[in-house]
């Protein structure tokens, strides 16, 4: 295990030296940058500062030239500075991150709670009306346009019955402490809810198929014929083997976490690293979306490490070597 | 069974005491004067570092907090709360030399203090003008460093800075120079520890505990993303501002922010740049026709920008002026203004708009009159071909692209009626909408790919304008970038806009732009569809928000925040 741990470490650096180099070229490819949107606002820029300013950020370089000092950079841990923002990129990232981490993880933890009970019961029931009405939930759940169902929740709870604020992230001048906490728990509200129900509806799919097929299985059969309670043929040996697949996609819903919710967090307002990674994106502040994306790419990569992994500790017939 | 009985009872109060928690206060009655003041905003500020801050937005927010120079007020008149007088030739302060040099001195407040308590002087000047002109410092355009022979601080409050030959914006800039000084014991310490190289990466201007400013208002926090605060400054030398707080909410989403407004969370929007555009402004206002939204008012301005169609002079369809001039009478303009921006914008003949102070209505006007086209395109020797559009005597085909920002709605509404206006007189237009980065950088920025018309709004601006937009020597050769961006070369033009650029006299300026708007009408460089107009949405109660109709400055509509209030 550990050789083949170490082997698969080893192996994720050329991986995310390679997903750079592309990401990189990627980016370079899309027009313009922050010097030539800030040279858009000052009619009176010529050629000379153009290339005076480029030169001072080193923009006036070639692709490679300047990836080779990004990467050089990174690696001793400097993401770098951004025009955008005027701000050190990882100053950026850590001021939003515990926002982003703070609003994924309350909608993932909501849409576990719901989808997993959900997705059991509808397996149990299949081909029953609350099995479809699970389904036609679920179905719309994940095809509705993210902002379009943001918005309409805004209208809904925020303008029609003001329960809650319509985006945004706290209200000025709220002391801190605990009155601070509360005040984003009530912005946090909808924007979460929409995360989870997203996020629920995609789970409840996993969740009813993967039960589904462990209830067809023959240890399924054999716990019956002992003369087990349902109830315990059903949590203990069924719902066990069917969570068994959903460490796969928890482990891979990780990045998003981290990478936040880019439609809910720009729908709702919401300071976090997916409203950063929308904004330098169009902004043309590549070296803030590329230090977000290689923190992404990092985590899917180390999540699927890390699934696979889990897979050895939860099936024992499962052995690397 | 108790047990049970009492986490139940707990789990209830628990969820109850959490209910009351996040449950929102009630909608009491706001007091009768309230002193702070909530504005929503689509665009947020890349930095307040005055020496850096360039976009339109940024510089609306600088006068808040700075002492800045380049402001005016509601009759236009330039206004610098900060000097004794503002340098004119009228009272000396500005005198001019042999050979059209200038010497222009200034002559500081002596009550300034920042926001820390501490007096501004000329040391702070001083130390931002070597900012200022210091090759390795990372700024945008300084074309005054060529004109500009010397500057001088003979004591704590006086600045005298000496021209080589006549420069028209002398008072309209620190020195000519910078917006806002800089004070020196915050931001040189900054400068020392990361280099002039790298001044654009200091804290200054970016974080409120390391920004101060002399204005009437303190920048006290920036939750990015979501708001500014600016809280009153009690030590402001012309007194306190009346309200104690003015914050500014950011919606990436504007569909929101009406949301927000429906919901009632936001006291006002101050329109673009910035705020609120006009077509969320208009929809706004239906809300309140409509009944299902009060206690709001829309207000509409004359905004300091022109929509147009831009030429490609480099194809050679559009130099025979006959054509240009047909292809604006087979516009039917008013009909766009009246159907699509329900009349709230209004048809530019002119180059500078009605409320310009140089406005010159007695141009050349250009009506919507398709047998006039016809008539002209036929003398032009353009003949209807098999298809109905145009040929020349080359078998060249009548026709234009035109590139706008793709996704804009109300753009692609006004390309698509103008494509079958022109359709019935013989010409095409083909509608290729690009995204707004690749317009901006690959044609608007490098020249790379110009197509044959660009859309874009045009800001018109009382000073850099004329000349930047249209004197020869700005229309680069394909490939390179130049503010005259439709390429355009009028000798004729080019000896007034040089006798412009000198013009110290502000009435021989007024005259120059009035001939000037004489010439244009008569070439129509570009298809000046409307003028813009701004509009806010505003709480009932609040007021002295008066966003002023014209330049494109900064302070467009924070010129006054000292005098903003709530009557009620």
């Amino acid at each position: 295990m550990a050789r083949y741990l170490a082997g698969r470490l080893l192996q994720m650096v050329p991986l995310l030296v390679g997903i750079s180099f592309l990401l990189f070229f990627l980016l370079s490819l899309a027009p313009g940058d922050p010097v030539d949107m800030f040279i858009m606002s000052d009619p009176n820029v010529d050629a000379r500062n153009i290339e005076a300013l480029k030169h001072a950020y080193g923009l006036d370089q070639p692709m490679i030239v300047r990836y080779v000092k990004w990467l050089g950079r990174t690696v001793r841990g400097d993401l770098g500075w951004s025009l955008r923002f005027k701000q050190p990129v990882s100053q950026l990232i850590a001021e939003r991150l515990p926002n982003t981490l703070a609003l994924t993880m309350t909608g993932f933890l909501l849409a576990l709670m719901l989808a997993v009970p959900i997705g059991i019961y509808a397996a149990l029931r299949q081909y029953s009306l609350t099995d479809y009405i699970v389904s036609f939930l679920s179905f719309l759940g994940f095809s509705v346009p993210l902002f379009w169902f943001g918005i309409v929740m805004i209208y809904i709870f925020a303008v029609k019955w003001r329960l809650v604020p319509p985006g945004g992230f706290q209200t000025t001048g709220v002391a801190p402490g605990w009155p601070l906490v509360i005040d984003r728990l009530r912005y946090m509200l909808l924007p979460a809810a929409v995360v989870a129900f997203y996020t629920a509806a995609l789970l409840v799919r996993y969740v009813r198929s993967s039960m589904l097929e462990a209830l067809r299985q023959d240890y399924i059969r054999t716990a019956r014929s002992k003369g087990l309670r349902e109830r315990t043929v059903v949590n203990k040996h069924a719902l066990r083997n069917a969570l068994m697949p959903l460490v796969t996609i928890l482990s891979l819903a990780i990045p998003a976490l981290f990478g936040g919710a880019p439609v809910t967090e720009t729908v709702f307002g919401w300071p976090g690293t997916g409203q950063l990674l929308v904004q330098s994106v169009l902004s043309g502040d590549h070296i803030v979306a590329m230090a977000m994306l290689m923190i992404i790419a990092v985590l899917v990569v180390a999540a699927s490490l890390a699934a696979d992994v889990a897979y050895a500790w939860l099936d024992p017939r499962i052995r690397y070597e | 069974m108790l047990r049970t009985r009492v986490h139940g009872i707990v789990l209830i109060v628990a969820a109850l005491a959490i209910g009351a928690a996040l449950w929102p206060p009630a909608g009491g009655a706001a007091p009768a004067f309230r002193k702070d003041l909530v504005l929503g905003m689509i665009q947020e500020p890349a930095g307040l570092n005055p020496l850096t801050a360039s976009a339109a937005t940024d510089v609306q927010f600088m006068p808040i907090f700075a002492a800045y120079s380049y402001v005016r007020n509601d009759r236009l008149d330039l206004i610098n709360e900060y000097v004794e007088q503002l340098p004119t030739i009228a009272n000396g302060l500005w005198k001019t030399g042999p050979g059209g040099s200038m010497e222009v001195t200034w002559k500081l407040r002596r009550d300034l203090k920042w926001h820390d308590g501490r007096p501004l002087t000329t040391d702070d000047f001083r130390y931002t003008w070597e900012i200022f002109k210091d090759p390795k410092a990372p700024l945008g355009a300084r074309p005054v460093l060529d004109v500009i022979t010397g500057v001088t601080f003979p004591d704590p409050y006086t600045m005298t800075v000496k021209y080589s030959k006549p420069w028209v914006r002398a008072n309209l800039l620190w020195l000519g120079a910078f917006s806002a000084p800089l004070p020196r014991h915050i931001v040189q310490p900054m400068v020392q520890r990361v280099g002039i190289e790298r001044f654009a990466e200091i804290p200054y201007g970016s974080d409120p505990a390391q920004t101060i400013g002399a204005g009437p208002y303190v920048f006290k926090s920036w939750l990015r993303g979501n708001e500014m605060v600016f809280e009153a400054n009690p030590n402001y030398h012309l007194g306190r501002p009346v309200l104690d707080r003015i914050v500014f909410k950011f919606f990436t989403d504007v569909n929101v922010m009406v949301a927000n407004f429906a919901a009632g969370r936001l006291d006002g929007s101050p329109p673009n740049p910035g705020g609120i555009p006009l077509a969320q402004a208009i929809e706004v206002e239906d809300l309140l026709q409509s009944g299902r939204l009060s206690g709001y008012r829309v207000e509409y301005y004359a905004a300091p920008a022109s929509e147009a169609y831009w030429y490609n002079f480099d194809n050679p369809i559009v130099r025979d002026r006959r054509v240009r001039q047909a292809l604006l009478h087979a516009i039917d303009r008013d009909g766009i203004a009246q159907t699509i921006f329900r009349n709230k914008v209004f048809v530019g003949h002119s180059y500078f708009p009605p409320t310009h102070p140089s406005h010159n209505p007695g141009v050349r006007k250009y009506g919507y009159d398709p047998v006039r086209a016809r008539a002209l395109l036929d003398e032009a020797g353009w003949r209807p071909g098999p298809d109905g559009i145009r040929r020349n005597a080359a078998g060249e085909r009548l026709s234009q692209i035109i590139s706008a920002p793709a996704g804009d709605r109300t753009r692609e509404r006004v390309e698509q009626v103008v494509q079958s206006q022109w359709r019935e007189v013989g010409a095409d237009l083909i509608i290729d909408n690009k995204p707004v980065r690749t317009i901006l950088a690959d044609v608007w920025l490098t020249g790379k790919r110009p197509p044959d018309m660009l859309n874009f709004s045009h800001p018109v601006d009382d000073f850099s304008d004329i000349d930047t937009w249209w004197g020869s020597w700005n229309a680069p050769p394909a490939g390179q970038r130049g503010s005259n961006h439709s390429r355009y070369r009028n000798e004729e033009w080019d000896k007034l806009i040089r006798e412009y650029e000198v013009a110290l006299d502000p009435r021989q300026r007024r005259e120059l732009q009035k001939r000037f708007q004489v010439m244009w009408s008569e070439e129509v460089p570009i298809i000046l569809l409307y003028n813009f107009v701004g509009a806010s949405v505003l709480k009932e109660g609040l007021t002295g928000l008066r966003p002023l109709g014209l330049s494109y400055t900064p302070g467009y509509y924070t010129w006054n925040t000292r005098a903003w209030r709530w009557s009620r």
